[in-house]
């Protein structure tokens, strides 16, 4: 329909205004009588123009005369038999003819004298008579004389020479003018639409012509727009009237010129529906992409082949094998205009009896559409980079770190093949190791000494996310950026959920930067103590697959790199107090991992007591509080077991009606103690065996010895016994006369005393000494 | 809580009297001493080492108020029914182990003037230990025949070889001599020149005719001879218990401070490798002192090393209890609540059956407490275990009124001590005595936490 019909009748109306404009001039400067002349010469010429437009007016000089146009009548039907085509013959595809010298070889053109056109009396355009004029020495191949609606009759001879050129050269010439491939097409559609009608063997010839249409489609059609659109609708419509399948690989696979669907995707879909079968994902993004509904942003079209096949995995994701659509009532119906100007306007349509056109539905559309979406959004940041110019663009490693993981990894890019072999071959290395970030880099494809901003950092990580591997540090979770100089610890992921950290995995994390700190203090990490931390922090934290493989990566990371305190400062002053005290005490228990809390990890502490805002003096406190817990450490997981994050209180026997509750079990222990160091004590101070003082054996004298004094302070003792209290003075005269010392004296006798009776003889009080008469009994027994 | 015994009347009576004026019991203290038996049976080897010529050093390392005093209080009454001399001072700024301006020869005069015997358990006995030093040189002269000059001499022979022997001898020998001759000047002077009163030489000349002094740079000496003497008097040993030690963490002074820690280092080496006999040593501080990096015990590397932790021990989940440090836990209200029940128990002669108030009205009582004072109540149990008493006694009195018309109506105040930060003078602060296992207060804090 992109041929524009020539209008007759606005022709005349044009001349008519012309003339009557001519008149009023005419009339008002010349007068009535060059009127007359005018009014007659003009009635003249459109008696000339009628005349010549009834009857086909061969070019000038062409002398071949016509038969007789036989009255046809113009009815709906074409089950009549055929109009007088006495004179020409349909050339099959494997017959060779020779026209006017022109040997012709492939045939499918009706030859002869006379073939009318289907609804006028003209010969059909198509009509090839080989008994009309050819200027074969100047054939106008490039067809610059060809009308818009060119027929052989009435075409220049040398026209006629170059269409029978093309003919003969094989009909493939792309520079011939696109005027002669629809002359050839007429005849075919002259073919297919009226001869089949009536003759059954030539449905046998419509492959083959469909073949032909296709052929010259794929000539012809990207240089017109006209043919492209007539060969591909009348392939269609080919296709639409077979009853079986044969022709369906000839149905247009591109959308048409107004935007409607390609007709063997309509079909497709529509025979899918029937059949209640699903919508593979290619013909639904066909379906959407070609779907004048659809609505496609600047990513869609920037970064199509990544569109397409993140589109098709979304789609093949989330309805499996494909949506399967419930067939409508509306048939798919195929309508076709023939080009042919010896049709007349006339219009040919075909409806699929059992195919329901699907693609008049909404909801698929709708349903592609919020796949699209979707897509379309996360291809943003990659489409914004192939937006950049070149030199703004940077490295292609970012752009492709946008890229949503599903169509990254199977897509070829070289540089992500070549990472991921690089992947593949660290994070499976065993025992793992840590990396050099140099060597990260190179696999990267960036300068392996240049360190990372914090945004190239984290599309690094984001990249190695995407292809199912996780990098420690990851500056999402908490790390920092990738310094050239550094280490990292590659590792494959469980799947790429998170892309930012969970509150539990920022504490665990946050708990090992400091551990590791704390650990790196005596100078080495010892496996055990690194075994330790692992345990100790998967046991207080309920952390999913993936935060235990990250945080695995993240101890062997911080096994070779410390954390650096400065680094850690920011997120403390993130921290609730009660989640502060809860890692002090962790620390705590992190640097008794080795049995010991050495100087060095106390300075350490100190340092990050410091920076938690605690009083460093109260980390001796803790310490010490940590370490007088009991009898044998006691782990922190033993005594505080998380579930989900909240630790219970540790189960009280409540004495009752008392608001102080009492840990009974604790009070027993302490009643159990109590009893040892009691009885220890008692057998202490009730110890009845003499001692053993170092007093030199004294020769038995005369006297009487009491206990084990010596001579002289028996002698002073039995001196006083008898009394209740004597002066100061009095005392150390006897002492005096007994030449021994008075104080020593007191000592000796208490001493003796104490021995045997566990209590003291003689009480100093001021002046006077208080003498116990009991003891004295006692000592005299 | 069977107590095999009844609990004497004296022995009741001054614990109940020390307690309820705030002080640490002189006696019967193995009768409120809760839980560390551990420690306690610890301390008693080193003690028994002491009486067989070993010698010993301990760091008793805790908290305010986890009962370091009451614990080397509870040591000494041990350590003098073992028959060993016990000297006791609490560090202050003027008294140190070692100075250069007479503090560290303050701190052997205040350890002289708290030299304690069985016999005399509140100190002061030193002229004691002398005159029964010279006692039983009279008692051998009488019996040998001869001198006791020369008895005391030969017995000091050994004394003599030592740094600052000779004079010491001298003065034992002065102080022999003015008894001999009435002379009790001399005799004074010879005391005073043992506790280390003399501040110049030439007054000590003057005095004594002798050449040295007690001064700041042989403090150390002087108690290692002092050690030798008490022996050679009959004693089994002595046990130094010096108190506050985070007095040299305060110090402001580096060099004065390591100075401090060299002393501190040398005796250490000295026990620990045997070289001092019958002399057992007890330093008591806090954990920043022990533990604090830049200023504390650990900041001296030598003490640092000597004094860390068993690692295999550790490793193994055991304590390894000769390590020279001993943790005493904090108070937990468990510890005051078995505390409480001695409490009852010596207030009622040890006799079950005449207790005055049932275990009830124990909780509710440390439910009053806690109310009153809030957690600090079992931190620092002075004050509560003098409401305690006091109610205890007001029962004992009136038989009428039922414990549950008491409680509520004591008053107790908060313990002042509390908010002291500086020097601590624990002296006075009373008992009870821990093994505990946890602590409590932490727990309670992690257990609300959540992110």
């Amino acid at each position: 329909m992109g041929r524009r019909r020539k209008n007759d009748i606005s022709g005349l109306g044009i001349v008519f205004l012309v003339i009557i404009g001519f008149i009023v001039i005419v009339i008002q400067k010349i007068g009535w009588w060059l009127l007359a002349i005018a009014v007659i010469a003009g009635i003249i010429y459109l008696l000339y123009r009628y005349l010549k437009k009834s009857t086909p007016t061969p070019y000038a000089g062409d002398t071949f005369s016509e038969p007789e146009p036989v009255a046809y009548s113009n009815g709906n039907s074409f089950s009549s038999p055929l109009r007088k085509t006495e004179n020409a013959a349909w050339i099959s595809a494997n017959t060779e003819v020779e026209i006017q010298g022109y040997s012709i070889n492939g045939g499918m053109f009706y030859l002869g004298k006379s073939l009318q056109s289907i609804s006028s009396s003209s010969p059909d355009p198509c009509l090839i008579d080989p008994s009309m004029r050819i200027n074969k020495a100047s054939p106008d191949t490039a067809g610059s004389a060809m009308s818009y609606w060119p027929s052989y009759s009435n075409i220049s001879p040398a026209a006629r020479a170059a269409y029978l050129d093309w003919l003969a050269s094989g009909r493939d010439d792309p520079a011939t003018n696109v005027g002669y491939v629809f002359l050839f097409f007429y005849g075919l559609e002259r073919r297919v639409l009226i001869d089949s009608q009536s003759d059954n063997s030539v449905r046998a010839d419509i492959p083959q012509i469909a073949a032909e249409v296709q052929r010259l489609l794929r000539i012809y059609g990207s240089s017109s727009g006209s043919f492209n659109s007539y060969a591909t609708s009348f392939l269609n419509f080919l296709c639409s009237q077979s009853r079986d399948n044969s022709l369906e690989q000839f149905a247009a696979t591109e959308s048409g010129q107004y935007g409607e669907l390609p007709f063997a995707l309509r079909m497709e879909a529509g025979k899918l529906s029937s059949q209640a079968k699903p919508i593979p994902p290619r013909l639904a993004f066909e379906w959407f992409i070609r779907s004048p509904e659809s609505k496609l942003r600047t990513p869609a079209r920037r970064c199509e082949a990544e569109f397409t096949r993140l589109f098709m995995v979304r789609y093949a994701s989330k309805y499996g094998e494909g949506l399967v659509i419930k067939p409508n009532k509306t048939l798919l119906r195929c309508e076709y205009h023939p080009a042919s100007s010896s049709f007349m306007g006339k219009t040919f349509s075909n409806s699929l009896q059992d195919v329901p056109d699907v693609t008049k539905l909404s909801r698929p559309i709708s349903v592609f559409q919020a796949i699209a979406d979707e897509c379309m959004e996360d291809l943003d940041a990659f489409s914004r980079f192939q937006g950049k110019k070149l030199e703004e663009q940077g490295n292609k490693i970012y752009a492709l770190a946008q890229l949503p993981s599903e169509i990254l990894r199977d897509a070829n890019y070289e540089e992500i093949q070549e990472l991921i072999s690089f992947l593949k071959q660290r994070a499976g290395a065993k025992p793992e190791e840590v990396v050099e970030i140099s060597a990260i880099l190179s696999a990267l494809g960036l300068d392996s000494s240049v360190s990372l901003s914090n945004g190239e950092s984290l599309l690094v990580a984001q990249l190695l996310g995407r292809l199912g591997y996780g990098i420690e540090p990851d500056i999402r979770f908490g790390g920092g950026k990738l310094v050239s100089t550094e280490k990292a610890v590659i590792f494959t992921l469980a799947d790429n959920l998170a892309s930012a950290a969970s509150p539990e995995y920022t504490f665990a994390a946050l708990l090992l930067s400091f551990s590791s700190i704390v650990i790196h203090a005596d100078g080495s990490v010892s496996p055990k103590e690194s075994d330790k931390l692992r345990t100790h922090v998967t046991s207080i934290l309920s952390l999913t697959q993936n935060e235990q493989r990250r945080l695995d990566a993240l101890l062997l990371y911080y096994c070779t790199v410390p954390a650096s305190l400065t680094q850690a400062k920011k997120r403390i002053q993130e921290l609730k107090p009660e989640s502060k005290s809860f890692i002090l005490s962790f620390l705590l228990s992190v640097a008794n991992a080795d049995g010991n809390i050495d100087p060095a990890e106390i300075k350490i502490l100190k340092k990050i007591y410091e920076l938690f805002g605690v009083d460093s003096n109260s980390l001796y406190s803790d310490i010490h509080a940590f370490q007088t817990k009991g009898d044998a450490p006691i782990s922190i997981s033993a005594e505080a077991p998380v579930v989900g994050f909240s630790i219970p209180k540790k189960p009280q026997k409540i004495v009752k009606g008392s608001p102080v509750s009492l840990d009974m079990d604790l009070v027993n222990k302490t009643i159990h103690e109590t009893q040892q160091v009691q009885s220890l004590l008692t057998s202490i101070f009730s110890d009845n065996t003499e001692d053993k003082l170092i007093v030199p054996e004294s020769k038995p004298s005369n006297s009487q010895l009491i206990a084990n004094l010596d001579s002289s302070h028996s002698e002073l003792f039995l001196n006083i016994c008898d009394k209740d209290a004597l002066p100061v003075d009095s005392f150390n005269d006897i002492c005096k006369k007994l030449g021994i010392l008075p104080s020593g004296a007191i000592e000796m006798i208490n001493a003796a005393c104490f021995d045997k009776a566990d209590e003291l003889y003689i009480e100093e009080n001021d002046e006077t000494l208080i003498l116990n008469n009991e003891v004295a009994k006692e000592m005299l027994k | 809580m069977n107590i095999e015994k009844k609990i004497r009347t004296k022995e009741r009576d001054s614990i109940l009297q020390s307690l309820r004026a705030g002080v640490v019991p002189r006696i019967g203290l193995h009768h409120v001493q809760v839980g560390r038996a551990q420690e306690v049976g610890n301390i008693v080897k080193d003690i028994e080492r002491i009486c067989d010529s070993g010698s010993s050093i301990r760091f008793i390392i805790g908290e305010y108020g986890a009962g370091k005093t009451f614990f080397l209080h509870l040591v000494r009454t041990v350590a003098l029914e073992k028959n060993v001399v016990t000297a006791h001072a609490d560090l202050t700024p003027d008294r140190r182990i070692h100075a250069t301006g007479g503090q560290a020869r303050n701190l052997y005069a205040e350890l002289m003037r708290n030299v304690s015997t069985r016999t005399k358990p509140d100190g002061g006995a030193l002229a004691s230990i002398v005159e029964r030093f010279i006692s039983s040189a009279i008692s051998e002269s009488k019996e040998k025949g001869v001198g006791v000059d020369a008895v005391i001499s030969n017995r000091l022979s050994q004394i003599v070889e030592m740094v600052g022997g000779y004079d010491f001898s001298q003065v034992i020998s002065a102080y022999w001599h003015a008894f001999d001759s009435g002379n009790d000047q001399l005799k004074n002077d010879s005391i005073r020149w043992l506790r280390g009163e003399y501040t110049t030489k030439t007054d000590a000349r003057n005095a004594l005719g002798v050449r040295t002094i007690v001064d700041d740079s042989n403090v150390y000496d002087h108690l290692k001879l002092f050690s030798l003497f008490v022996r050679l008097a009959g004693y089994s040993g002595l046990l130094i218990g010096l108190d506050e030690l985070v007095n040299l963490y305060k110090m402001a002074n580096t060099q004065a401070r390591n100075a401090n820690y060299e002393q501190i280092l040398r005796i250490l080496n000295d026990s620990l490798q045997g070289i001092s006999v019958g002399l057992g040593f007890i330093l008591c501080g806090t954990p920043d002192f022990l533990m604090d990096t830049r200023r504390g015990l650990f900041s001296y590397q030598a003490l640092q090393s000597r004094l860390a932790e068993n690692t295999f021990a550790k490793t193994a989940g055991v304590i390894d209890q000769s390590g020279p440090v001993i943790r005493l836990a904090n108070l937990t209200q468990e510890d005051l609540y078995v505390l409480l029940t001695k409490m009852r128990h010596i207030y009622a002669f040890g006799e079950q059956e005449k207790y005055l108030v049932p275990d009830d009205a124990l909780t509710s009582f440390m439910a009053h407490c806690s109310t009153k004072i809030g957690d600090a109540y079992f931190r620092t149990p002075r004050t509560t275990i003098r409401a305690f008493i006091d109610m205890l006694s007001v029962l004992e009195q009136n038989p009428n009124i039922t414990w549950k018309d008491l409680i509520g109506n004591i008053s107790i105040a908060k313990d002042s001590d509390l908010s002291q930060d500086d020097v601590i003078n624990e002296s006075d602060c009373v008992p009870t005595e821990i093994q505990a296992p946890e602590q409590k207060a932490s727990t309670d804090e992690l257990s609300s936490f959540r992110l």
